[in-house]
């Protein structure tokens, strides 16, 4: 891919790139296991040309290698094509065709109709924006005059959010989880489990089984991160449809703008980001009641295994509203949207699907580039919830805030994000201070607080029935950041 | 007085004699119209210590049959890249000015109010990259030397500035010199013609200064520039907030 990017760079109008290495560091040892440093180096390459005809190319290339040490150190590389491909005219149409990105919503930090592409969640709060949504294959066709154009976007094939399930302090299952699970269960001390002993198996259970289980919590806990992340993206994948047209998802946009304000309108029949997952009925109780299935259970036990671990990708039509407009000194920003089958997690690892609606407001304020504060505000309603909800709400309300503040001839920003989860009472603040010496030169010093009135889950049962919200949830995550830049 | 295209795209117009400053100001502004440009430019901004930060640009700017619509596009560094301007100043009705940011791939209109702010850290401010008419703007000539006129230009109330102070060279209509003071009369800034050149016909800036009185500058290079474009090369929906997300 890099190799790809290099030989265009003969033809490219215009390249550059930017390599920025962060360390996050967690001041708090407060949960056994946890990352305590971790390091992500972003790297991202780009070349643009024209081809002609008001034509042009574009190639993206996203590399990110990530350092975690805690129980033990791992690291890895992962390179995959950023925003690629041509855009130009094409008959009646502007064309863009390739893997890209198509944002909708004017909201940048509670999005609500932001739907078509999927998200980067494996960081949490900690991912950069501009990697947060990850591009796909699309195309999207654009007609229409200066003040009223169609586009309509063409995803042949579906992408799904990126979700690190286990094994990470960003996780569902954070690190231990399962081993203590597992050892619980089957009643193991930490040395039986080493050893695979017999762990004096509860009255009734089969000891077949229970050599199953240990192998598999111990074979689980010492996963190589690469066997991990595969298994996460194996699982977060499974029974995806396949990639074939009629799978693949379509969506309409129509823009209206004119003096100072603009309108869009928009629908599609799309295939959610996030699987409705469901783990069978059997195991729920396994779970419920922490404790394994008697010896004479096995047939019951075969045929629960069976049907594990079940994935839907389920379709949601979806229409929704966005826009903009200046009014005196503030520009205010609006989205609304309806999707007819949002997935929502509950307990014990089960999902449903609700038709839900939600609209935020934005309040900007901004003097030149040197200032810029901004004030949004959500309300999400689902309007058949489950009654076990998992790290959401049948109606959520959330207030967000952002501010950049550039000093010194933009060589020194300060920039703070903010989050207020109204419904759960959590909370995030980001503030970063960041020093460009050079042009080629930027340093930045960070750090992420995180909280919410819910102590953080213990164990893998705290974790499938959490009652907290997901400031609460990842509140172990403070951390204090050091990255730097390097621009050309 | 609009600083920094008017001080990219000065033209050099034959000599007329004029006599009130409004006269005057309207030739100045005349002579630096074009139909259509595309430039490419460096702005370079200097700190108050001397070291330099370098920014490049695309500049393109068309004269409509009710607006002047101009695209400023920033080509590197690398991480404002992608960033563009578009300023639509109508002759009726209000203008409007959006800043798209690639890195969260939003558009953002900007209140007029907002306008008198920097403009990407350099010493110009939104408003003068305005290009329309002036409004309610009063001129007097302060001053009438052999070579040159000092006009005083009051640009009204919506403005940062108090008063507007300009040096026009009497043969060619060039605001060499204009001096920015807020509404206590003291000196904020002054937008210095360091250096021209002839394009085609026309008798252009080709480094221009922004001093502010703080301490810093900001330096403005025409590496490039193109003046009555092709009507294909920059068509109406280039100017269009679609065309700023798309990124050309």
């Amino acid at each position: 891919m890099f190799t790809l990017l290099l030989a265009s760079l003969a033809s490219a109008q215009e390249a550059g790139f930017i390599l920025r290495p962060e360390l996050q560091v967690d001041l708090a040892a407060d949960r056994a296991g946890e990352d305590l440093v971790e390091s992500r180096t972003w790297l991202r390459g780009f070349a643009r040309g024209d081809t002609g005809d008001s034509g042009r190319w574009f190639l993206e290339v996203w590399g990110e290698h990530q350092l975690l040490a805690g129980d033990d150190v791992e690291g890895w590389w992962d390179v995959r094509p950023g925003e690629s491909g041509w855009e130009g005219p094409a008959g009646p149409f502007r064309v863009r065709a390739g893997h890209l990105v198509e944002r909708w919503g004017k909201l940048d930090l509670l999005p609500v109709v932001d739907v078509i592409n999927p998200r980067d969640l494996r960081n949490g709060a900690l991912t950069p924006p501009e990697f947060s949504r990850l591009p796909i294959p699309m195309v999207t066709l654009e007609a229409g005059s200066d003040t009223v154009r169609a586009t309509t976007i063409l995803v042949p094939f579906h992408g799904v959010d990126r979700v690190e399930q286990r094994g990470t302090d960003w996780s569902v299952v954070r690190q231990r989880m399962t081993r203590q699970f597992g050892q619980t269960a089957a009643g193991c001390t930490d040395e039986q489990l080493a050893l695979e002993l017999d762990c004096g198996w509860p009255d009734g259970a089969s000891p077949a089984l229970e050599q199953q289980i240990v192998s598999l919590t111990k074979g689980l806990d010492s996963q190589d991160p690469f066997l991990r992340r595969g298994l996460n993206v194996a699982l977060s994948q499974k029974e995806l449809p396949p990639g074939v047209f009629f799978n693949g998802e379509i969506a309409e946009r129509i823009d209206i703008s004119g003096p100072g304000f603009d309108l869009g309108l928009m629908g599609g029949y799309l295939r959610t980001n996030q699987s409705q997952v469901n783990l069978d009925g059997y195991f729920v109780d396994i779970l419920r009641n922490e404790q394994l299935p008697a010896a004479t259970d096995t047939d019951e036990l075969y045929a629960a295994t069976e049907a594990l671990l079940t994935n839907e990708w389920p379709r949601t039509a979806m229409a929704g509203l966005d826009g903009s407009a200046v009014a005196g000194p503030v520009g205010f920003r609006w989205e609304a949207g309806y999707l007819s089958h949002k997935v929502v997690r509950s307990r014990y690892l089960t999902s449903t699907t609700t038709p839900s609606i939600g609209a935020g407001l934005g309040v900007d304020w901004s003097h030149g580039t040197s200032v810029f504060l901004a004030l949004e505000g959500r309300l999400e309603q689902m309007l058949d919830a489950p009654s076990s909800l998992l790290l959401m709400r049948e109606q959520q309300v959330t207030l967000a805030t952002t501010g950049r503040f550039s000093l010194a001839r933009d060589k020194v920003r300060l920039a703070y994000t903010g989050a207020f989860d109204v419904t759960f009472g959590d909370w995030m603040v980001r503030p970063t201070a960041t020093w460009r010496p050079t042009d080629p030169l930027e340093i930045t010093l960070g750090a992420l607080l995180i909280d919410g009135p819910v102590k953080p889950p213990g164990d893998l049962l705290d974790a499938v029935t959490y009652s907290g919200g997901p400031g609460s949830y990842f509140g172990q995550n403070d951390a204090v950041t050091f990255a730097v830049a390097w621009i050309r | 007085m609009r600083a920094i295209l008017a001080s990219l795209l000065l033209a050099l117009a034959p000599t007329a004699a004029a006599e009130t400053a409004e006269e005057i100001m309207d030739k100045a502004r005349e002579v630096r119209q074009v139909d259509s440009a595309v430039q490419r430019v460096r702005m370079v901004l200097v700190s108050k210590s001397g070291s330099e930060r370098v920014r490049e640009m695309k500049v393109s700017m068309k004269r409509g049959d009710d607006a002047i619509k101009s695209l400023f596009r920033f080509e590197s560094p690398s991480d404002v890249a992608g960033t563009a301007f578009l300023q639509i100043d109508r002759d009726e009705g209000a203008d409007e000015q959006m800043i798209y940011m690639p890195a969260i791939k939003r558009t953002n209109r900007i209140s007029s109010k907002g306008r008198k702010g920097s403009f990407m850290g350099s010493d110009f401010t939104y408003e003068d990259l305005d290009l329309g008419d002036e409004g309610d703007a009063q001129h007097t000539v302060a001053e009438d030397a052999a070579d040159h006129w000092v006009v005083d230009t009051n640009p009204g109330e919506e403005s940062t500035y108090g008063r507007i102070r300009s040096h026009v060279d009497k043969s060619t209509y060039l605001a060499k010199k204009v001096e920015f003071f807020d509404d206590d009369g003291a000196l904020i800034k002054t937008l210095t013609v360091t250096e021209t050149t002839m394009s085609g016909d026309k008798h252009v800036a080709k480094v221009s200064v922004m001093k502010a009185e703080k301490g810093s500058a900001t330096r403005l290079e025409v590496l490039e520039q193109r003046f009555d474009v092709p009507a294909e090369e920059l068509p109406d929906d280039m100017f269009t907030q679609a065309n700023l997300e798309r990124g050309n």
